[in-house]
């Protein structure tokens, strides 16, 4: 009986999925516009970079445009060969203004020298593949380069790796497509990082209503001599994003919110960095290619793109076809984690995995809390966002402090699961950063 | 292109239901009683619209009055009349049934802050209080008299609670674990009794049959234990939050539901047992909290 017991983890919710619209269609490949802008800061605001061309430079596809500030931080490449028009702050999607480099693309793609051209990875060292990974500008979907998840803390080694190819929020579907249209990248990027790890069995979590995934996982896994691919198949429930529900799920560990997942380890990887990961090692290409869930009510025809990082949101809106009515929100990320945007001019970063053009701006007015206690069964943290909720309108430090505000790990269920409409995550998330909600 | 576009913090999406949804499936829950009410006795219909139309009203002309945003449309006062109407007997005169009715709106709901603010289920309150004040009117034995009736609507009722868990409006965990502690009480007692009295004989699967189907009738089928557990001890403002406080909640209500029934001189034990938990759930609140994730240590609680 436990065999056929799906592996979840407690809490979450279960989100309509509006994702059949965009897993068949394959993905379309977007040619670079006449002008990029390459942000600073491409991830969170822990890791930010410095322009190292001046205007009039001209620069190679591939080559090195940004240097981190941080001895841990990522290089930022260009992804076309151009000229240097402009440095200047320009929006990111949080809305700050960040200072950026404007290239005007050239479209001969004259590429760099690679970072690494090795074809064999197998000779390669643990510390050469990190260097390679962190030389590519690596990073994954919350914005921490990859090599740095993948080093062991002091006290423990990484024993597992975990790829999650998993995406559970509404309308995303870049994953999906990406692992059944590059599957051996994917997996070669596995096998890679278990190699520079000394490790033999790698897991690899997809939802079980991916069957054609599943599928071909399986195929390729059981092809596989050397190391053991294991693939667990889970239940599509948010936030399975968030690291802690996903180790919890495929390994059934938890670990308390003061820790990190090498702490216990383990390294929890995600499929874009893992084919990156393939191709920089192999070819030697730095990170210059995301791929995009363009989807959401407003689009005639909604698919994944796979596109350059640099180019602005309203191109690729336009090369779809422009929208078919009017969005009132446009959203970078998933629709219970993204950050709505106020511009289309904002460039694609190393973080943006999709784009959601909604029409549904008004969320329903506020009702007072009826003490269902929907939210308290859906925390994923087992914390009482009900409660959070009175006392981070009431401004009251000390009590929020005892409920455990800083385990929130900001997955939005309980806004999403009340029936009273209650902006709970919101307030909470206001309280958790100082401010009054 | 210049598109005006909307910022605000995540989440983008809601759930579809709402407080209305919820309450809709009260009420589409309380049906089946509301019909086998009105066929067994058709005067109870008159009770019905009295209750509901004096709950609705009070609440508009309080908000009106108090120029607060009238709420009635969130059907949560046609939910508390109807309930109300449920627990009176048809005998009882119109004019009580509309005082009670003003009494759970404007006192017990309003007067403390509207929906989600009060601290007892104003349909109970309002039956205590027409208990209190016009005690033959209200335990008179109605049209409904014959156990047999009584047992229809329990049935009824059970079956609309049913409804609730399936389209999880409420948990099981409370009305089972409510009836079960007061079946297992009584039939405890009872045993208990017959082995002191005088004719006690050995216990055998007569005396067994005997007691047990007579507990189970008496007070599941006959009283209010059943809309009780199923409609007011799961009223979601005045239970505890965690399961596991609803948990201690429904063992509480079961406990003193026996106590009164057994021991006690007021009628309907599980009306009383359900108010006064209603009072502990904020003590019950506390000592429920959930463990903190991922920690082997207890946790320090809020508050």
């Amino acid at each position: 009986l436990k065999a056929l017991k799906i592996p979840t983890f407690k809490g979450g919710v279960v989100l309509p999925e509006n994702k059949l619209n965009t897993c068949h269609i394959p993905t379309k490949n977007i040619s670079p516009p006449k002008i990029m802008t390459y942000l600073m800061q491409q991830q969170n605001a822990d890791f930010v970079c410095e322009p190292c061309v001046s205007v009039g430079d001209n620069i190679l596809m591939g080559q090195v445009i940004g240097q981190p500030f941080s001895r841990d931080g990522v290089p930022v490449h260009s992804s076309v060969s151009g000229r240097v028009s402009e440095i200047e702050p320009r929006l990111h999607p949080n809305g700050d203004m960040i200072q950026a480099v404007v290239v005007e693309n050239n479209g001969f793609d004259t590429p760099a020298p690679a970072i690494a051209l090795s074809r064999d990875y197998r000779g390669l060292s643990r510390d050469e593949i990190f260097s390679i990974i962190r030389k590519a500008g690596i990073v994954d979907t919350n914005g921490i380069p990859t090599h740095l998840k993948l080093l062991s803390s002091a006290e423990q080694k990484i024993d597992s790796i975990v790829l999650n190819a998993t995406e559970a929020e509404s309308y995303l579907t870049a994953n999906h497509r990406l692992l059944l249209e590059k599957p051996y990248e994917i997996i070669n990027g596995l096998k890679i990082i278990l190699h520079a790890l000394d490790l033999n069995v790698g897991h690899i979590a997809i939802e079980e209503t991916k069957p054609d995934v599943i599928n071909l996982l399986n195929e390729l896994a059981s092809r596989e001599k050397d190391v053991k691919i294991q693939i667990v198949i889970v239940k599509s429930k948010h936030p399975l994003h968030s690291e802690r529900q996903i180790i919890d799920t495929v390994l059934g560990r938890k670990f308390s919110p003061f820790k990190q997942s090498q702490d216990i380890g383990v390294a929890v990887i995600d499929v874009q960095n893992c084919r990156q990961v393939y191709r920089s090692v192999m070819f030697g290409t730095p990170l210059l290619h995301k791929t995009i869930t363009v989807s959401g009510n407003c689009l005639g025809n909604p698919l994944n793109v796979n596109a350059r990082i640099g180019t602005s949101f309203s191109y690729i809106f336009d090369n779809l076809g422009g929208f078919s009515s009017e969005p009132k929100k446009v959203i970078t990320g998933g629709p219970l984690t993204g950050t709505a945007v106020s511009s289309l001019d904002i460039p694609v970063t190393k973080t943006t995995y999709s784009l959601l053009a909604l029409n549904n701006a008004e969320l329903p007015p506020e009702e007072p809390c009826i003490r269902c206690g929907r939210c308290v069964t859906a925390c994923p943290m087992n914390l009482m966002p009900a409660e959070l909720n009175i006392q981070a309108l009431n401004i009251n430090f000390e009590n929020l402090e005892k409920l455990n505000i800083s385990d929130c790990i900001e997955c939005r269920t309980c806004s999403y699961v009340c029936p009273a409409h209650r902006h709970i995550a919101q307030s909470i998330n206001n309280a958790k950063r100082g401010g009054f909600a | 292109l210049k598109i005006k576009l909307d910022t605000s913090v995540p989440p983008h999406i809601k759930t579809r239901t709402s407080i209305k949804v919820t309450m809709l499936d009260v009420i589409v829950a309380l049906i089946p009683a509301i019909a086998a009410r009105i066929v067994l006795s058709p005067y109870s219909a008159l009770l019905f619209f009295i209750c509901i139309a004096s709950t609705v009203l009070t609440e508009a002309f309080w908000q009106i009055s108090s120029k607060k945003n009238v709420t009635v449309f969130d059907l949560s006062a046609v939910v508390t009349g109807l309930l109300l109407a449920l627990l009176l007997p048809e005998t009882i005169p119109l004019w009580m049934a509309g005082i009670g009715s003003v009494f759970a709106i404007l006192v017990v709901k309003q007067f403390f802050g509207g929906l989600g603010s009060n601290f007892i289920n104003p349909a109970l309150a309002g039956y205590a209080f027409l208990l209190f004040s016009w005690f033959e009117s209200v335990t008179s034995i109605g049209a409904i008299a014959e156990p047999y009736q009584q047992a229809i609507i329990s049935i009824a009722i059970l079956a609309g609670g049913f409804y609730l868990i399936a389209r999880k409006v409420i948990n099981w965990r409370i009305p089972l674990i409510f009836i079960f502690t007061v079946l297992v009480g009584v039939i405890a007692i009872n045993l208990f009794e017959y082995v002191m009295s005088e004719q006690a004989d050995v216990i055998n699967f007569e005396t067994l049959s005997r007691i047990i189907p007579f507990a189970v009738v008496s007070h599941l089928l006959v009283g209010n234990l059943i809309i009780c557990a199923f409609f007011m001890a799961t009223e979601p403002v005045t239970t505890p939050l965690t399961n596991k406080g609803q948990i201690y909640f429904a063992l509480g209500c079961g406990i003193l539901t026996i106590i009164i029934d057994v021991w006690g001189v007021m009628p309907s034990g599980a009306i009383f047992a359900v108010l006064i938990m209603n009072v502990t759930t904020p003590l019950i609140d506390k000592i429920s909290y959930t463990k903190r994730y991922g920690h082997k240590l207890k946790h320090t609680n809020g508050k």
